[in-house]
C-alpha cells in the first residue's frame, strides 16, 4: 500500500515534469524561430541601409548631367530621408518600397542621357545600385521564408496554445511593391 | 446580369492562365536547377570548353582552392530554361555551397550562353573585396569583349584569370567563433538526467518488491554513421557549404 502511493507520486511528479519539458521545448522553438526572423531582417535593413548609402552619391551625379529631373531627384532625396526616420519594422518596409519605385523610375530616366552614362562613375555606381537592388530582393526572400516557418509553427496545434499563452503573434511579411517585380530595374 | 457574370469568368480564366503560365517558367528552371551537380570547380553543361581547355581551368582553380582557401566556380548553361540569371545564380550558389561554410570565400562565375547573360557573384565573405562595380569592370574588360566573338572559353578564362587574382590578394577571413554550450544548460540537463533516473530506479525497485519477473536487458546501441563523402586525391571534393547575398554584376552580350 505504502509503496502503491510513492509510485503514485513519483508517477504523477513524472507527467508534471514531462508536460513541463515538453511545452518549454515547444516554446524554444518558437523562440528560436522568432530570433532566425529578427536575423533575417536585420540582413533586410543592412542591405536597405547599403541602398539609402549610395543615394547621395547617385544623386549628385546625376544631377550634373540632368537638370531637368530635378523634381525626381528631389524626391528621391525626401523619400531616402523618410526612410532614414523610419523605426517600426512596418515603416521601414513602407518607406523602402516607396523609395524603390523613385529609384527605379530615375533608373530609367536617366536613360535618356548619353553622358551620364559614358561617365566612369556612374557606370560604377550603377553597378552598386543594381547589386544592392538584387542583395534586397535576396535577402527580402530569405526574411519572408523565415517568417512563414514562424507563422505556420505559431499556427498549428499543439505549439499555437504555448504561442497564444507567452503572447507570441503573426508577423508580417515584407512583400515587394505591386508591380515591383515588373518595375524597370537596372540592367544592361 | 448574366453577361457580366461571363466576363468576370472569362477575365478571372485568363489572368488565372497568365499567372500559371509565368508560374511555369519559374518552376522548370527551379526544377532545371536543383538537378545540376557540380561536374568540378569548372561544370560546362553548355559545351564551350576543350577537354584540354577544361582541364587547365580546373587545375588552376583546384590550385586556388589549395593555396587560399578560396573557391571558384565557373558554370555555363545553355540556358536558364525561363529562369532569371540573377535569382539562378544565388539559387545555385546556395545550393552547392560554393565556398567554406562561416567563410564565405568564394565566387560563382555562371553564363547562360543562349540567353546571352552572364554573372559574377561572389559570396558573403569576398563582398568587401569584389565589389558590384569591380565585378561589372571584370565582365566588361575581359569577358564581354571575347563573347561578342564568340570566344566564350576565352572569356571565361580571361575572367577567372582576374577573379583568382583577386582571391589570391586577399587573406582570409578568420572563422567565426562557435558558441559554446551555456554551463546552465548543461547543469540543467543533468539535473533532469539525475530525476529521470531516480525515478527508474524506485519502479524497478517497487517493481521487484511486488515480485514481477524480470525483463531481459535489451540494449546495445547502433553507432551513428557518419555520411559525409570524400572523392579520393587531389582533385575536386564537393564544394564545403558557403553562401552568397546576391552581390555581384550581371552582363549580356
Amino acid at each position: 500500500m505504502k509503496g502503491g502511493c510513492l509510485l503514485t507520486g513519483i508517477g504523477l511528479i513524472a507527467v508534471v515534469l514531462l508536460a513541463g519539458l515538453l511545452l518549454m521545448g515547444l516554446y524554444n522553438g518558437i523562440v528560436t524561430q522568432d530570433e532566425e526572423c529578427n536575423k533575417a531582417w536585420g540582413n533586410v535593413e543592412s542591405v536597405l541601409q547599403r541602398r539609402f548609402d549610395l543615394i547621395p552619391n547617385l544623386v549628385n551625379t546625376v544631377k550634373g548631367y540632368a537638370e531637368h529631373e530635378k523634381g525626381l531627384l528631389e524626391e528621391v532625396t525626401r523619400l531616402r530621408s523618410q526612410w532614414g526616420e523610419a523605426r517600426t519594422v512596418d515603416q521601414k518596409a513602407e518607406a523602402a518600397s516607396r523609395l524603390e519605385g523613385a529609384l527605379g523610375r530615375l533608373m530609367v530616366v536617366v536613360e535618356n542621357y548619353p553622358d551620364i552614362k559614358a561617365n566612369q562613375n556612374f557606370l560604377a555606381l550603377q553597378d552598386e545600385l543594381a547589386g544592392t537592388e538584387n542583395r534586397i530582393n535576396v535577402e527580402r526572400q530569405r526574411y519572408n521564408s523565415a517568417v512563414q516557418g514562424y507563422n505556420t509553427t505559431i499556427r498549428r496545434m499543439p505549439a499555437a496554445l504555448v504561442a497564444r499563452m507567452a503572447g507570441f503573434t503573426t508577423r508580417t511579411a515584407f512583400e515587394a511593391t505591386s508591380g515591383a517585380e515588373t518595375a524597370p530595374t537596372v540592367q544592361f | 446580369m448574366i453577361p457580366r457574370a461571363w466576363h468576370w469568368l472569362a477575365w478571372t480564366c485568363l489572368w488565372a492562365t497568365i499567372g500559371a503560365s509565368a508560374q511555369d517558367g519559374r518552376i522548370e528552371s527551379d526544377r532545371f536547377r536543383q538537378g545540376l551537380q557540380p561536374q568540378g570547380y569548372v561544370s560546362d553543361w553548355a559545351g564551350v570548353f576543350t577537354p584540354e581547355q577544361k582541364s587547365a581551368l580546373e587545375q588552376r582553380l583546384a590550385e586556388a582552392r589549395k593555396t587560399t582557401g578560396a573557391e571558384l566556380a565557373v558554370v555555363t548553361l545553355p540556358s536558364l530554361m525561363g529562369g532569371e540569371i540573377n535569382d539562378f545564380a544565388n539559387k545555385l550558389f546556395q545550393q552547392w555551397g560554393i565556398g567554406e561554410k562561416d567563410k564565405d570565400n568564394s565566387i560563382l562565375l555562371l553564363a547562360a550562353i543562349a540567353d546571352r547573360r552572364v554573372r559574377i557573384e561572389p559570396g558573403y565573405g569576398f563582398e568587401a573585396v569584389l565589389t558590384d562595380a569591380r565585378c561589372g569592370r571584370i565582365l566588361d574588360s575581359a569577358v564581354i569583349p571575347k563573347f561578342k566573338q564568340s570566344d566564350y572559353a576565352g572569356g571565361l578564362t580571361a575572367g577567372a584569370e582576374l577573379l583568382l587574382d583577386v582571391m589570391a590578394g586577399q587573406p582570409l577571413p578568420d572563422t567565426i567563433a562557435r558558441n559554446p554550450v551555456p554551463v546552465a544548460t548543461i547543469v540543467f540537463f543533468i539535473f533532469f538526467i539525475g530525476i529521470f533516473i531516480l525515478i527508474v530506479v524506485a519502479a524497478v525497485r517497487s517493481h521487484r518488491e511486488s515480485g514481477g519477473g524480470g525483463h531481459g536487458g535489451g540494449g546495445g546501441g547502433g553507432g551513428i554513421r557518419h555520411g559525409g563523402f570524400s572523392r579520393g586525391g587531389g582533385g575536386f571534393g564537393g564544394f564545403s557549404g558557403g553562401r552568397s547575398g546576391g552581390g555581384g554584376a550581371s552582363r549580356g552580350w
